[in-house]
């Protein structure tokens, strides 16, 4: 019993020294400086910090939020959905947000799952350092564990041949830009017809994940936290429904879900980016969602 | 619960602990240990059906009991009925029903009459074909006087239930395994490595080759109006290999699960795909079910005994029975009876046990009149797979069509991405490995003389392509759990 106990010990031991070699190669080939940008302005002044994914480069209006609440500033923290929660909750994080602060999740469905927590795998990945993925290790041993299961050896190889490009950010300062780059595409102002429907009740929640994200949260994070529906599809609201209810019934959010639906005009390049009259009823109805919330 | 899951991966070793843990003290323990677990793995998918399994054992127990104290035939009888309609009762509820429905319909209104009837929404329980096969062979024995009946529940339950073979199988014999549970088990190392090298073949063929094939397969059968026959005839290739690596590699997960505890199931699968006539297939594909065919269908029925029409009917019967077993559909009935009529010939001209041995044995490579036969024989089960596959008998025959009459007028292109590249590298490696092994219970067991590092160095790295593929067929489950 021994013998065969050492034996199938080693093996694992050396599938799994294998693997985290392989999580070892990706992270450490990765651009950190991504967790340096946000949106907003900081001030000495309480803050709202929105975190999201690329819906935020496009849904929000940050020069209008931060004109509307005097008493706070306005930030959105964000990393493209690839990235997985667990990277944009740790550039939440350089923030250190206090009591005084409110946290507002405005995470795509996707974000919920916890294939997507740390997305080793996935390509496009940013704002990765060896310190979060261990940071990872020790709080959700479970997910990370699943999570380097999914690194393939090609893309380690694939890792390992690229040149890793230093980007001019090395001086490690958070920036704020009040303006996102959704601007600077002519077609963000008007509605371009995407093909669809985009049906995402196939992918899966699960409970004992979803409590445990809140539980970390609540937790790691002194701030108010709040959570927003990410925006829907009039056409595809049947087909996301179920997937919807599911997660209403285990979060409370500050919008109601039919708020969330946006007509078919109304969104840009992805089915969760809006265009420009999307975004400005988007900041609007995130306006009036507060100010009950800020006692206005 | 899956084998390839992580929950499989945590409960297997705590269960494997304990047993070993508790194993030499009490026997009785250890069963009601197994049992627990056993239920444990079942019910993780769904609990409530855990009472199915529970009345399948309390029923041919109680009758199992009853059958050996009686000394009147008829009365035997009576109880063995009792059996068989409990348990084809359940199986037939759950797994037919909405097909003799819809069936009836479907021929009513063909006549041009009204069947007034709607279909009931029934879940398919995981695995009932399979635990249902299994105590009905041993009701079967025990009323035919070759087994003694079972007098410790807890051990007739634990046979019912042993967790690695519950739900696809191998259907194991009561005469095979039910002995077992009554035996202190002693931990031998050579049984359980002997395991481990079967539970990683099986994972390398289920979640490597099965699992990439299916992206595949499932891609051409579930667009195949848009492809040629080029296409057509490749996604029935990966419906081959999916097929084999699916059920032959949860059998071997199966059967070196229970190794290491020190379990001996049958073999289920032996290189089918080498086989040099549909017999012989036969005699390789799925042993378990095969057989159980044979003791308690095709024997009874007569066999190969009596006269040309009697033998034909018994093979119809056999095949088309074994058809309708995976399955509540037409497709699988054609696909029982295409087989009957790849058996026929042989049949017939009394070479149907010609090809009793191992094609090649002792040479790497064999002589081409025992690979062109063979090569016929794997076009023909492709073939038959079609309909396997299909979700009607117009899929099928569209794509049969398709492929024997060349056609080439299809909107699509199959497109050779590097993934299908890879499967395909994947499934030559595959196809090596079996072939260089062919002789063996498992092809991964290499001979003494190959260094111990090297063979170190090649089980990690099936390993290595184990772990690359799980996180794309974590959610695939296996296609025999559907039986």
């Amino acid at each position: 019993m021994k013998k065969f106990t050492l034996q199938v010990s080693l093996f694992f031991l050396i599938l799994l020294a294998f693997k985290l070699l392989q999580s070892i190669l990706i992270f450490d080939n990765l651009n950190p400086n991504d967790s340096l940008n946000f949106y907003g302005k900081e001030s000495s002044k309480p803050r709202i910090i929105l975190v999201g994914s690329s819906n935020l480069d496009y849904n929000y209006d940050y020069e209008k939020l931060n004109e509307t609440f005097t008493n706070y500033d306005v930030l959105g923290c964000n990393l493209n959905e690839p990235s997985g929660l667990y990277a944009t909750i740790y550039k939440l994080k350089q923030l250190n947000p206090t009591e005084d602060d409110i946290v507002i999740f405005a995470l795509p469905h996707s974000l919920y799952e916890p294939s997507k927590l740390l997305p080793l795998g996935s390509s496009g990945k940013k704002g990765y350092s060896s310190k979060m993925v261990l940071d990872c290790l020790k709080d959700f041993p479970l997910e990370f564990m699943g999570s380097i299961m999914n690194i393939q050896t090609s893309q380690s190889i694939k890792l390992l041949s690229e040149n890793y490009e230093q980007t001019t950010h090395t001086n490690n300062i958070i920036q704020f830009s009040l303006t996102t780059d959704a601007k600077e595409h002519a077609e963000f102002l008007d509605c371009v017809q995407l093909e669809g429907p985009f049906d995402i009740s196939s992918t899966g929640f699960d409970e004992t994940y979803l409590v445990d994200i809140q539980n970390y949260l609540s937790f790691t994070i002194s701030a108010k936290i709040l959570y927003r529906y990410p925006v829907v599809k009039e056409s595809e609201y049947q087909i996301n429904l179920q997937r919807i209810k599911y997660l209403s019934s285990h979060y409370t959010f500050i919008n109601d879900f039919d708020d969330s639906i946006y007509p078919d005009g109304n969104w840009y390049n992805q089915w969760y980016h809006l265009n420009k009259c999307g975004r400005e009823l988007n900041t609007r109805k995130l306006i009036n969602e507060m100010k009950p919330v800020l006692k206005l | 619960m899956l084998f390839n899951s992580l929950e499989f991966s945590i409960f297997l070793p705590v269960v494997f602990i304990i047993f070993w843990l508790i194993n030499q003290r009490n026997l009785t323990t250890r069963n009601i240990f197994l049992l627990i677990a056993s239920y444990f793995f079942y019910g993780w998918w769904d609990w409530r059906f855990l009472f199915l399994i529970l009345l399948s054992t309390l029923v041919d127990y109680f009758i199992g009991l009853q059958i050996e104290k009686s000394n009147n035939l008829k009365k035997s009888k009576i109880l063995l009925s009792i059996s068989l309609a409990v348990n084809l009762g359940v199986l037939f509820y759950f797994k037919y029903f909405n097909f003799f429905i819809e069936s009836f319909k479907e021929a009513f209104t063909l006549f041009g009459s009204n069947f007034e009837s709607s279909r009931l929404d029934i879940i398919l329980p995981v695995g009932i074909s399979f635990y249902t096969f299994q105590t009905l062979s041993y009701t079967i024995d025990v009323y035919r006087k070759q087994l003694k009946a079972e007098p410790n529940l807890i051990v007739f339950g634990t046979y019912v239930s042993f967790f690695p073979q519950l739900v696809a199988g191998p259907i194991e014999r009561a005469t095979n395994l039910l002995p077992q549970f009554n035996e202190t088990k002693k931990f031998d190392y050579d049984l359980a490595k002997s395991g481990l090298q079967l539970m990683l073949w099986g994972f390398f063929k289920k979640i490597v080759i099965a699992d990439n094939c299916a992206v595949f397969a499932n891609l051409i059968f579930n667009n195949h109006l848009d492809y040629n026959y080029g296409s057509l005839f490749l996604g029935s290739l990966f419906f081959t290999f999916q097929i084999y690596g699916d059920f032959s590699g949860y059998s071997d997960i199966a059967i070196g699960t229970a190794r290491l505890f020190g379990f001996k199931l049958m073999r289920n699968f032996a290189f089918p795909y080498f086989s040099r006539d549909i017999a012989e297939f036969w005699r390789r594909w799925h042993i378990s079910l095969s057989t159980w065919f044979r003791d308690y269908l095709y024997i009874p029925l007569g066999g190969s005994r009596g006269s040309t029409s009697k033998k034909i009917r018994n093979t119809f019967i056999i095949f088309i029975v074994s058809g309708f077993w995976h399955g509540a559909n037409w497709t699988y009935i054609v696909w029982g009876a295409l087989n009957a009529l790849y058996f026929m010939p042989l049949m017939l001209l009394g070479k149907n046990r010609q090809n009793l041995g191992i094609i090649g044995d002792g040479k790497l490579f064999v002589s081409l009149r025992e690979l062109l036969p063979m090569l016929v024989t794997f076009f023909l089960t492709v073939l038959a797979w079609i309909f396997f596959r299909s979700e009607s008998i117009e899929q099928a025959s569209e794509i049969t069509v398709r492929i024997v009459t060349f056609y080439n007028k299809a909107p699509t292109a199959f497109i050779f991405s590097k993934k299908v590249w890879l499967v395909i590298i994947y499934i030559l490696f595959f196809l090596c490995i079996e072939w260089i092994g062919r002789t063996k219970e498992n092809p991964i067991v290499f001979n003494h003389k190959l260094p111990k590092f090297l063979v170190w160095i090649f089980y990690i790295l099936l390993g290595v392509a184990i772990l690359d593929n799980f996180g794309n067929s974590s959610s695939q489950e296996f296609i025999y759990f559907d039986f």
